[in-house]
């Protein structure tokens, strides 16, 4: 039988090396590795340009850019639904959905001494924005905290935010003042529950008037809260639907 | 008097106030919930004897989906949660993040039923969780701030008990106390 020894030999080193090069890729995803390496752990908020999530700093052609900014994913296309309207407007704390970019909300920040830093991957949190910062005539309370996501193409997409009223009556008419807008801007809201009423907020802890906004492009929810001795809060949701 | 009589009475004065000051109760558990000093629902009973283990797994699983939720389509739609979730399961970013999301679920629950005067243990899934729970080891690392706690109990947690059937009533006098209480936001914020 003939034996082909350089054969045998090439397919051995060739054996051999793809067996040490797949299990050093399996090494450095592994977490302690990951963490040593100093990469971001795995499911981070971080995409890349193949539309996959990866750590941002995965050598094979995903991560950071050279000036340090995170690559973007594309976004899904989803079909829309046909049982919801869609809205006439989408309001956003007066940024708009899927056009601001992470830049102009950081511009819009720094014009107003807003203090803003980055979490899970692109998201910026904003904490103690003046209601001077704020579209006028909306609400008379500022905003203790706001995130704002920018999950696609750099552009935002949901924002969320926290406000603390001195008392039942503001954080009860910051309600129905963003309530009036969303339903004049975007349209009327599909579930209300409770009584955005002082009163009716005042009764106990936890108490609570929510109202839920659905659309075919567009999604918003406002809960007024009762936080027993913390006060009284307003939080806002507003989101592009894909 | 005598001086032995004094004495005698003194003696017996000081044993008397000894065993008062050294008898109280038993601190053995120090953390167990006193069923008596919970909050009452409208029944006139705490919230877990008001609406039983089933209502209280049905609750968690709520909080959970509602959590879920947050997450949105584009994966960071639950910023607002700070780094609550980012890490679960990842116990390289510290002890607190060890638990996969059905130990999480299931501990959840655990803490639920026994913070609202239920068992120490609840079984979730054929496995038994502790509720008496170290909150503040539960969270170290993670960071979380006041308005992410707010956040959470008004948009994912407060939902879950109206949705579940609980009335405002019954949210506000023997749900809320317990989760409004600055002991309790103290072993969640700032970790």
């Amino acid at each position: 039988m003939t034996t082909y020894p350089r054969l045998r030999r090439a397919a051995a080193w060739t054996g051999g090396v793809l067996g040490v090069a797949t299990a050093l890729t399996v090494a450095i995803h592994l977490g302690p590795v990951r963490k040593l390496l100093g990469w971001k752990p795995l499911g981070s908020a971080v995409a890349d340009s193949t539309g996959g999530t990866s750590s941002g700093w995965c050598p094979f052609g995903f991560g950071a850019s050279a000036d340090g900014t995170v690559a973007v994913r594309p976004r899904p296309h989803t079909a829309p639904d046909p049982a919801k309207a869609v809205a006439l407007g989408r309001p956003a704390l007066g940024f708009t959905l899927d056009v601001t970019t992470r830049g102009e909300v950081l511009a819009w920040a720094t014009a107003h001494g807003v203090a803003c830093h980055t979490i899970q991957g692109s998201t910026l949190e904003c904490s103690n924005i003046p209601v001077a910062a704020l579209p006028t005539g909306e609400n008379a309370l500022g905003l203790t905290t706001a995130w704002f996501s920018f999950p696609f193409d750099d552009k935002l997409e949901i924002v969320k935010t926290v406000r603390t009223g001195p008392d039942a009556q503001a954080v009860a008419a910051a309600f129905e003042g963003e309530q009036s807008v969303l339903t004049a801007k975007a349209g009327g809201p599909i579930t209300r529950d409770g009584a955005a009423d002082a009163g009716e907020l005042a009764l106990g802890e936890l108490r609570q008037a929510h109202a839920e906004f659905q659309f075919q492009n567009y999604r918003a929810t406002l809960r007024a809260t009762n936080m027993g001795k913390q006060g009284y809060v307003l939080t806002e949701m507003y989101a592009a639907v894909l | 008097m005598s001086k032995n009589t004094a004495s005698t009475l003194l003696s017996i004065t000081l044993l008397a106030t000894m065993g008062v000051a050294c008898g109280g109760s038993d601190s053995s558990t120090p953390d167990a919930p006193a069923g008596d000093t919970l909050p009452k629902c409208a029944s006139g009973s705490n919230a877990f004897e008001t609406f039983g283990g089933s209502a209280f797994l049905a609750v968690n699983t709520k909080i959970i989906d509602n959590t879920l939720a947050e997450f949105g389509s584009g994966g960071s739609g639950a910023a607002n949660l700070g780094s609550a979730f980012e890490h679960l399961g990842d116990a390289t970013q510290g002890s607190a993040y060890a638990d996969d999301a059905t130990a999480f679920t299931g501990k959840l629950a655990a803490f639920l039923v026994f913070a609202y005067g239920g068992p120490e243990t609840t079984v979730v899934g054929g496995v038994t969780y502790h509720g008496n729970q170290d909150m503040v080891a539960a969270h170290t690392g993670m960071h979380i701030t006041d308005a992410q706690l707010t956040y959470f109990i008004t948009n994912d947690v407060v939902p879950a008990l109206t949705a579940s059937g609980v009335t405002s009533a019954d949210v506000s006098a023997c749900f809320a106390p317990v989760i409004t209480s600055a002991s309790f936001k103290a072993s969640i914020i700032g970790h």
